[in-house]
């Protein structure tokens, strides 16, 4: 066998290639549906060979404009993978080509895998793809990535790919690369600089590449190279009477251009396939009916998690009382103390239990949204809600992550990366919190059911769309007196539509209840075991009496929340809690409440008798706008890079969940509500 | 000059010139509008975003960036 190496590939393409399915064939790891937002590793073995494969986000180019992109080519550039292989779409090669012509002046090796080429067939474009080899000079491989044809032939190019140093590249025309010899040989008189970045360089500092000048600034010669630069800048606009940009654009659409000329063949099909997503967005992004649609399929998709998930959450709970009945049977037998059964079923069982029962509406929840991303529809709902959105300042594609946040805020902030400008991400961020994400929905499910029986699915609406309501109007205000106006356009591409990709939605769902359920087990447990602590000590008093430490630190803190209908002692626990992450908010109601029969039967009685329908209404909307859990602030504070936002974002949402809560409950009472 | 938001659709549209900031005019060219490119407009509703048809993909382009590129009809 051959001796084992280190070998990285990295994985490059546009968006939508199906370029992280190839990165779950190769490495078995789960695929992430829709857009990779970090990079991502793994591991496979390949004829004795250890190889390392890194997915790295989806970017249309490498030209940094927006964060995800940046990864890309910070990686490539920084990290040096020993290859690079560019997942290119057939049905779209020119458009994917301008980022193999960028790559091949990177001089690392690289390979080209051609994916969807059924597809491309399918609307008769056909890519004679030895040519194509021929005319790029690397190794040009057809994969299918669903079938996993092509695989091995790949990795097989991969791995004996070779570094490119003085292989073909495209040719600028005589006019650039002049230029191009100039600002290389000023450069290369640095003896510093790696060879084989000296192309990259000349073109970045022609092009005025931010990353190429941050590699340069601080060299002393910088500013002379600037001001040389900009007199070649200057000189080349002048002879094509254009921009730089255009121009160097324009050369390399042309060079594509000519490639495709050669290496595709166009021939008649009728139009039917062709007509699938176009008939389907017809419907989909029309004046009329495209909003009414939108409304209905999330709608649609709420009242089926809540649906479908209701029997077998009615299971889960009959599977811990019973467990419940085990173990204290068990634990008798065995001669345990009050004290161990009374932490094991109250503490441990009464916290973690009450939590697990919502996983199945969470794993629905998590598994429609992948459906929504995998089959394109995702892209369209920022097209329909454009119009609505711009009124508050913001754009259709600033939609999406709130989307997202209907599952879990920390991958909502992250997909605020897809937006362009800076001011747009930070509020983006800052909003995403108030969308309702999976884990406040157990405190919906309890209240309501205890409060609002026969009406759950409307109030839990109601809660949905408040959130999306504040998270607006609140970056209709930011936008106002703290940000600029709606700084840069929108551009989206909207992929075709396709059936998604069950195993991929499951995998995708899985992983998110996983993360839920491994939370419930450690970090649940660990606040259950904790908040049981404090409701039994000091020693002697009634377990979870105001005498308790857990009486006593939310007494101090319950007349806070007086003028909000809840200022009793167990809320106030709980909601200090729920910081940690919201699902504990339930988890410690189980906890304080029990007493001795974890249920969910005894807590709705125990909480019926405290709360009443307003104030239970008030505290819902409290929960559901209150400072944002400890991940979602962590995220915050890794994608703003700023403590100041986060300690703005945890204390501002505080505010308005009061005032919120105050005017609902308040005002509730003055209407003659209870 | 007339920008695209004033084509309708089915118009198949030469691209003259774009008067947006650098950093847009990169994105676009990344997406395969620039001067000099054709492009078709799939949906213009007098309202809300525009749906570009390049090469062989959809581009959704909001009203403000679509009234940056400026073409003639070809």
């Amino acid at each position: 066998m051959e001796k084992k190496s280190d070998f990285t590939i990295a994985l490059v393409g546009n968006p939508g290639v199906g370029k992280s399915s190839l990165f779950a064939k190769l490495t078995g790891r789960g695929g992430n549906i829709g857009k990779t937002m970090e990079k991502r590793e793994g591991a496979l073995d390949f004829k004795g060979r250890a190889v390392r494969v890194v997915d790295l986000p989806g970017s249309y180019s490498l030209n940094a404009y927006t964060k995800e992109e940046g990864v890309t080519s910070f990686f490539i550039l920084s990290k040096k993978p020993d290859v690079v292989v560019q997942i290119v779409d057939a049905q779209n090669l020119e458009r994917n080509l301008l980022m193999t012509v960028r790559l091949m002046e990177m001089d690392i090796p690289l390979v080209i895998a051609i994916n969807l080429i059924d597809l491309a067939q399918d609307q008769g474009i056909f890519i004679d793809i030895k040519k194509l080899a021929e005319l790029l000079g690397v190794s040009v491989i057809a994969v299918n990535v669903s079938q996993k044809k092509g695989i091995e032939e790949l990795l097989d190019a991969a791995l004996q790919a070779r570094n490119r140093q003085g292989e073909k590249r495209m040719d600028y025309g005589m006019e650039v690369e002049e230029e191009l010899v100039k600002i290389g040989k000023f450069v290369s008189r640095d003896r510093e600089l790696p060879e084989d970045k000296i192309l990259w360089l000349s073109l970045g500092i022609l092009e005025g590449d931010e990353r190429a000048k941050d590699f340069l600034s601080k060299k002393d010669y910088f500013s002379p190279l600037w001001k040389m630069r900009g007199e070649r800048v200057a000189h080349l606009e002048e002879i094509f009477k254009e921009d730089l940009n255009t121009i160097l654009t324009r050369i390399r659409y042309g060079f594509i251009g000519g490639l495709a000329r050669e290496c595709i063949v166009e021939s008649f099909v009728s139009d039917d396939k062709k007509n699938i997503s176009e008939r389907l967005d017809s419907v989909a992004l029309d004046k009329f009916l495209g909003i009414p649609l939108f409304l209905f399929v999330i709608t649609a998709v709420f009242q089926s998690a809540f649906k479908l998930s209701q029997p077998l959450s009615y299971f889960i709970e009959i599977f811990f009382s019973v467990l419940e009945g085990l173990a204290i049977s068990f634990l008798q037998w065995a001669g345990f103390s009050s004290w161990t059964i009374s932490l094991v079923t109250d503490g441990i069982i009464g916290g973690a239990g009450n939590v697990l029962v919502f996983v199945p509406v969470l794993g629905i929840l998590f598994a429609l949204i992948a459906i929504l991303e995998d089959s394109g529809y995702m892209a369209r709902i920022a097209y329909v809600t454009d119009r609505f959105m711009h009124k508050f300042g913001l754009h259709g594609k600033a939609f999406i992550p709130m989307i997202l946040g209907f599952g879990c805020n920390v991958p909502g902030v992250m997909a605020t990366r897809m937006l362009e400008s800076k001011q747009d991400r930070l509020l983006a961020i800052l909003i995403n919190p108030f969308m309702s994400c999976g884990s406040r929905l157990p405190t919906y499910i309890l209240f309501t059911g205890i409060f609002f029986p026969g009406h759950q699915g409307e109030i839990i609406l109601s809660l949905y769309a408040l959130g999306v309501l504040m998270a607006v109007s609140v970056g209709f205000i930011f936008r106002k007196f703290i940000f600029e106006e709606l700084s840069s356009p929108f551009v989206i591409e909207l992929p075709a539509y396709r059936f998604p990709n069950m195993k991929g939605v499951i995998v995708h769902a899985s992983e998110g209840v996983g993360m839920f359920i491994k939370n419930a087990g450690t970090v649940i447990v660990a606040f259950s075991i904790l908040v049981w602590l404090l409701a039994n000590m000091p020693a002697g008093i009634v377990y979870g009496s105001k005498e308790s430490y857990a009486g006593i630190f939310g007494g101090i803190i319950s007349p806070l929340f007086s003028p909000l209908g809840f200022g009793f002692w167990q809320a106030a626990v709980a909601l200090i809690f729920g910081v940690a992450g919201k699902e504990i908010i339930v988890g410690t109601f189980g906890t304080l409440y029990s007493g001795g029969d974890a249920s969910i039967m005894s807590l709705s009685s125990a909480l019926g008798s405290d709360f009443t329908a307003l104030s239970s209404y008030a505290f819902m909307v409290f929960v559901l706008l209150y400072t944002p859990c400890v991940a979602t602030l962590v995220t915050i504070k890794r994608e703003t890079d700023s403590w100041k936002w986060t300690i703005f974002s945890a204390t501002y949402s505080f505010i308005i969940a009061y005032l919120a809560a105050f005017i609902i409950y308040n005002g509730g009472r003055l209407l003659g509500f209870n | 000059m007339i920008n695209l938001t004033a084509f309708e659709k089915g118009d198949c549209v030469r691209v003259v010139s774009l008067g947006c900031g650098q950093e847009l005019k990169k994105r676009l060219a990344d997406l395969g509008i620039f001067a000099g490119a054709e492009v078709k407009v799939c949906k213009n509703d007098n309202h809300g975003p525009l749906l570009v048809g390049v090469f062989n993909s959809k581009i959704v382009l909001d009203r403000e960036g679509a009234k940056k590129i400026y073409g003639e009809k070809i």
